[in-house]
């Protein structure tokens, strides 16, 4: 195969030099400038990156990893400023060249993946436009050349018919797709490196998978080393060589990713793998790190995880300890005075196994009273092109029927555009029904007037996704809890101030912070008041809108654990709307897989996940990275990006690779198949037969 | 660990009581005072603002003369008893213009609240109810902004009779829809937001929603708003003040004294400086304080958490 993709100095060198060390980072400090004085964000980082190998850079929110990668080519916002260190790059330093031999390396050597593709294309030009713009200004290329060349690095990166698609602008791509075309103008010069932060972080599932398996693919061919910043440890474990685990601005651990994700010897790595969803058996509590992530300007003295660490001694409040190389493992190094008499669990093969069995304390809910009732909802919105224009309808949510019994949680699982939150808003009655009823208790919600209304707002209540959003910043914590039971006229003044304290330690805070205004709180301290402002009324149903997709993998684990117990405690159902499929197993009884619309496959959550039927369930399973380095689901081959869904017969009909003639044009109807029901029609004749 | 209220309360190891170690908690309006007294330019115009409305205020006490006390001098220059000196028909120019000041500030105010009210309602009613209602409300303010503001205050003048109070009523029918598309463009982004949303689903009704969370999510706008309204205002009733529209002769405010002073401008240019200079520094001082609330207003949480975003 003839490579469009210009095999760069450094990858023919490759062959020869082995381990060449390509990026070499050391002591990299930065600071923000902050009154007066400055802040440290990031203290002393060092890391080494070989050519053609992948390191990846691991840390939650405010660990100051996105800003290390940024201030590698100097990218920083005016505030920020490397304090110390350097930075060498291909046997130069890049933190002290000059401003325009810096611009020549960015883009010519190192190419960089954001993590919002949508906002990093410049919506005014069309992408071939803005392909053939960069390439010229860094070679001499001809606009004809230019084109050409877009074109055939668009098809490399997966983009059918990319000569047509040259034309697009960038609002007429999906997120997935737009990705892609970063991807290929981030490689179009042929770097030595590629730097991806969070470059999956806004995408679904099955289009994380892909543009990893692109990313893998395109290293394999052109020899390139790739940077990898990511929150998601799985999206680690799936791509890199090399870890750098980084916590509040500096290094903890770092090491081969095999030695450091399977035998870690920071308390910190540790923690972080056990609160993944994948490492607990379905029904027992997550692990968690209890705390929050410092802020560069309250750092612990000490080691800086001290305060959050199970492990921690008195010397750790005092000393803070050096990056030091593990005894006999060369190739780790470690920020802990315990590592030599800790033995710490890392990723086990039994143990993902074990939490993959069926959950043993499963409830059976079909024998319990139906609570919520919801048969062919459908949600309608008519688009015109124009004012004039053809009018043509965009079906949200088509067919949808599903029952939610007393006490149990509803899992609604499906990637962006699916429908799966409109369809918890309808319940929530903030997006009205095109057709369709929702009946709670037995009563048609859309028909309830007066009293019985009141008393069903009380009983269905929410949690929205975006804690920062959710909660009114211009009012106190203790008045945003208290202001369901105002609105109810629940209590004097002093009863609701005592329920809010209850309320608030029911979630785990403690009462004192009623008197504070949200911008005080962290994410997952303010999910925790939209839980608490939600529990107010002693609701029966409380629809859950991706409630831990904004929150860190810790704190993510919090949330989950508190509402598993609020549930065990009063009895409340759940309807749990989320993408991360292993996050909606963990929290579900029955799951409901929806695409473009409509519920494709529904069942009990243990059926779903392990035997899925419907071939969009497969994929989305197939999708599901896993934490296990050395048991990779992740094809390294660049796959096409999928078609879009169909308009007519099963909307899944361009991406299936079981379509049959009759998939085109007739929609598929609900089956029953074993314990779950299926629409797909490779399933009509086992129910025929 | 802290005690759980209920018996039955909770596993404190799943849900532990997170360490809340923040700093004691300060009113809103500390943070945007601190911010607000660093900006040099507006707090000197506040300052220049606060003395010039006492100095109005107090008129009746601080003037040495009364607002139509003939003095026996005419056209007298600076002196100890009169600080401004005098003007053709013998008036104390120093006691007159605190008088002006003070029917200045009133008739700026007065038209400033009116519009404010009025445009809030109707931004509010436009942008929550959307709809016809929308659509009718936000043609009639198109039509207003059609014409100009000066027209249609001697319009109102002309129809109520000569008052600087009908004169500013019809200066707030200009300034209102303003305040309603501004309003109207507000309401419609907090709608949106995930918080009212939630005040829906636990049964708020829309005025407790338009009361709790939307007027307090617009307001810093409207303040600032409002402020360089006061300043257009003062402008306005001078030019008002100039054309006879707006007070009557015995009265003063800082745009009839222009209007008086003009007329003598050759002989001495004095009689219209004084007021042109206090209208103008009044004017750009509500300028200025506008700019350093909106400076003082603006990314309050973003910089608060500078530190963790980084």
């Amino acid at each position: 195969m003839t490579s469009i993709l210009p095999a760069t100095d450094t990858a023919s060198d490759l062959v020869a030099t082995p381990g060449t060390s390509l990026l070499e980072v050391d002591g990299l400090s930065i600071d923000v400038a902050r009154g007066a004085g400055s802040l440290r964000l990031v203290d002393g980082v060092s890391f080494r990156l070989d050519a053609g190998q992948t390191l990846g850079i691991v840390g939650e929110s405010g660990s100051g990893k996105s800003v290390t990668a940024m201030s590698l080519m100097r990218l920083l916002p005016a505030q920020l400023r490397i304090a110390a260190g350097t930075v060498r790059f291909d046997g130069r330093d890049l933190s002290t060249l000059s401003e325009p031999a810096l611009r020549k390396v960015r883009g010519n050597d190192i190419g960089v993946v954001f993590q919002d593709p949508q906002n990093s294309l410049n919506p005014a030009y069309s992408i071939g436009n803005q392909m053939v713009e960069t390439l010229r200004a860094h070679s001499d290329l001809s606009r004809k050349d230019a084109l050409a060349k877009s074109i055939a690095l668009l098809d490399r990166v997966g983009i059918h018919r990319a000569a047509a698609r040259v034309n697009d602008y960038p609002h007429q791509l999906s997120g997935g797709m737009a990705q892609r075309v970063m991807i290929a103008l981030a490689i179009s010069l042929g770097p030595k490196l590629l730097i991806a932060d969070e470059p999956t972080t806004a995408l679904d599932v099955t289009v994380q998978a892909q543009i990893l398996g692109l990313l893998r693919s395109l290293q394999a061919e052109t020899g390139m080393s790739l940077l990898i910043i990511s929150h998601d440890l799985s999206v680690i474990a799936e791509t890199a060589d090399q870890v750098a685990v980084m916590y509040g601005g500096q290094i903890v651990e770092r090491g081969d990713v095999v030695e450091v994700l399977t035998a870690p010897t920071h308390p910190y790595t540790e923690a972080l793998l056990a609160a993944q969803p994948e490492s607990t058996v379905k029904g027992m509590p997550l692990a968690t790190i209890e705390g929050i992530v410092p802020n560069a300007d309250a750092m612990p003295a000490g080691c800086r995880f001290n305060p959050r660490c199970a492990y921690a001694l008195d010397i750790c409040r005092v000393t803070a300890p050096a990056l030091v190389e593990v005894e006999g493992r060369p190739d780790t190094s470690v920020r802990c005075v315990r590592h030599t008499e800790l033995t710490l669990r890392g990723v086990s093969t039994a143990q993902i196994d074990a939490a993959l069995q069926a959950d043993p304390a499963a409830i059976d809910a079909a024998g319990r009273p139906v609570l919520l009732d919801a048969e062919g909802l459908s949600r309608i919105y008519d688009l015109r092109s124009g004012r004039l224009g053809r009018k043509t309808s965009f079906h949200a949510v088509d067919d949808v029927s599903f029952v939610l019994h007393e006490g149990e949680t509803l899992g609604v699982v499906g990637e962006s555009g699916a429908g799966k939150s409109t369809v918890g808003r309808m319940v929530l009655g903030l997006t009205p029904t095109s057709s369709g009823v929702v009946r709670f208790d037995g009563n048609d919600i859309a028909t309830q007037r007066g009293d019985a209304k009141r008393a069903t707002r009380r009983d269905i209540q929410v949690v929205f996704q975006n804690p920062y959003a959710s909660l009114d910043s211009t009012m106190t914590i203790g008045e945003s809890v208290a202001e369901p039971l105002e609105v109810h006229h629940r209590g004097s003044k002093s009863e609701r101030t005592a329920r809010v304290a209850e309320l608030l330690q029911q979630v785990g805070l403690d009462p004192s912070v009623a008197g504070r205004r949200p911008h005080e709180l962290s994410g997952g301290q303010r999910q925790r008041v939209a839980i608490a402002r939600g529990l107010a009324l002693n609701p029966r149903l409380i629809v859950c809108d991706e409630p831990v997709s904004a929150l860190d993998v810790s704190t993510q684990a919090q949330v989950i654990n508190l509402l598993r117990d609020l549930q065990r405690q009063f009895g409340i159902a759940y309807l749990f709307v989320g993408h991360d499929l292993s996050v909606v197993y963990q929290m579900s009884d029955r799951i409901a897989v929806m695409y473009h619309g409509r519920i494709v496959e529904m069942g009990p959550a243990e059926e779903i996940y392990h035997s899925p039927k419907h071939p969009y369930t497969v994929a989305l399973l197939a999708a599901v990275l896993s934490i296990d380095p050395r048991h990779r689901r992740l094809a390294s081959t660049a796959t096409e990006a999928p078609g879009e869904p169909s308009a007519t017969g099963c909307a899944y009909a361009n991406r299936c690779p079981h379509v049959m003639d009759r998939c085109r044009t007739e929609v598929p109807a609900p089956i029953a198949v074993d314990a779950v029901t299926v629409r797909c029609h490779l399933f009509d004749a086992v129910v025929d037969s | 660990m802290t005690d759980t209220i209920r018996p039955d309360g909770i596993d404190p190891q799943a849900a532990p009581t997170e360490v809340v170690t923040l700093p004691p908690p300060r009113p809103a309006w500390h943070t945007t005072w601190r911010r607000f007294r660093r900006q040099k330019v507006a707090m000197a115009a506040a300052i220049v603002i606060v003395i010039i409305t006492l100095a109005g205020i107090f008129a009746g006490t601080l003037a040495p003369h009364g607002i139509d006390e003939m003095t026996s001098e005419f056209m007298a220059t600076f002196s100890k008893q009169h600080w401004l000196g005098t003007d053709n028909t013998g008036f104390d120019l120093y006691s007159r213009l605190l008088f002006g000041i003070r029917t200045s500030l009133y008739a700026s105010l007065l038209a400033v609240v009116l519009a404010l009210v009025g445009g809030t309602l109707l931004g509010l009613l436009s942008g929550y109810m959307g709809g016809w209602v929308d659509t009718v409300l936000m043609r009639c303010t198109d039509a207003i902004m059609a014409l100009p503001g000066l027209l249609m205050a001697m319009a109102v003048v002309g129809v109520l009779g000569h008052s600087v109070t009908h004169a500013m009523i019809g200066l707030s029918v200009a300034f209102m829809p303003g305040f309603a598309r501004l309003v109207r463009g507000q309401v419609l982004a907090v709608k949106g937001e995930s918080f009212v949303e939630a005040a829906r689903v636990i049964g708020a009704s829309p005025p407790r929603i338009i009361r709790k969370h939307i007027l307090p999510n617009i307001a810093s706008p409207l303040i600032v708003q409002a402020f360089v309204s006061v300043g257009f205002a003062l402008l306005a009733e001078g030019a008002l003040a100039y054309i006879g529209l707006s007070v009557q002769p015995g009265e003063a405010s800082l745009g009839s004294l222009l209007q008086q002073g003009f007329n003598l401008i050759n002989q001495t240019p004095r009689l219209m400086l004084v007021p042109g200079v206090v209208i103008v520094l009044l004017s750009l001082s509500f300028n200025a304080v506008a700019d350093g609330i909106r400076d003082a207003l603006a990314n309050k949480e973003r910089v608060a958490d500078v530190g963790a975003q980084a």
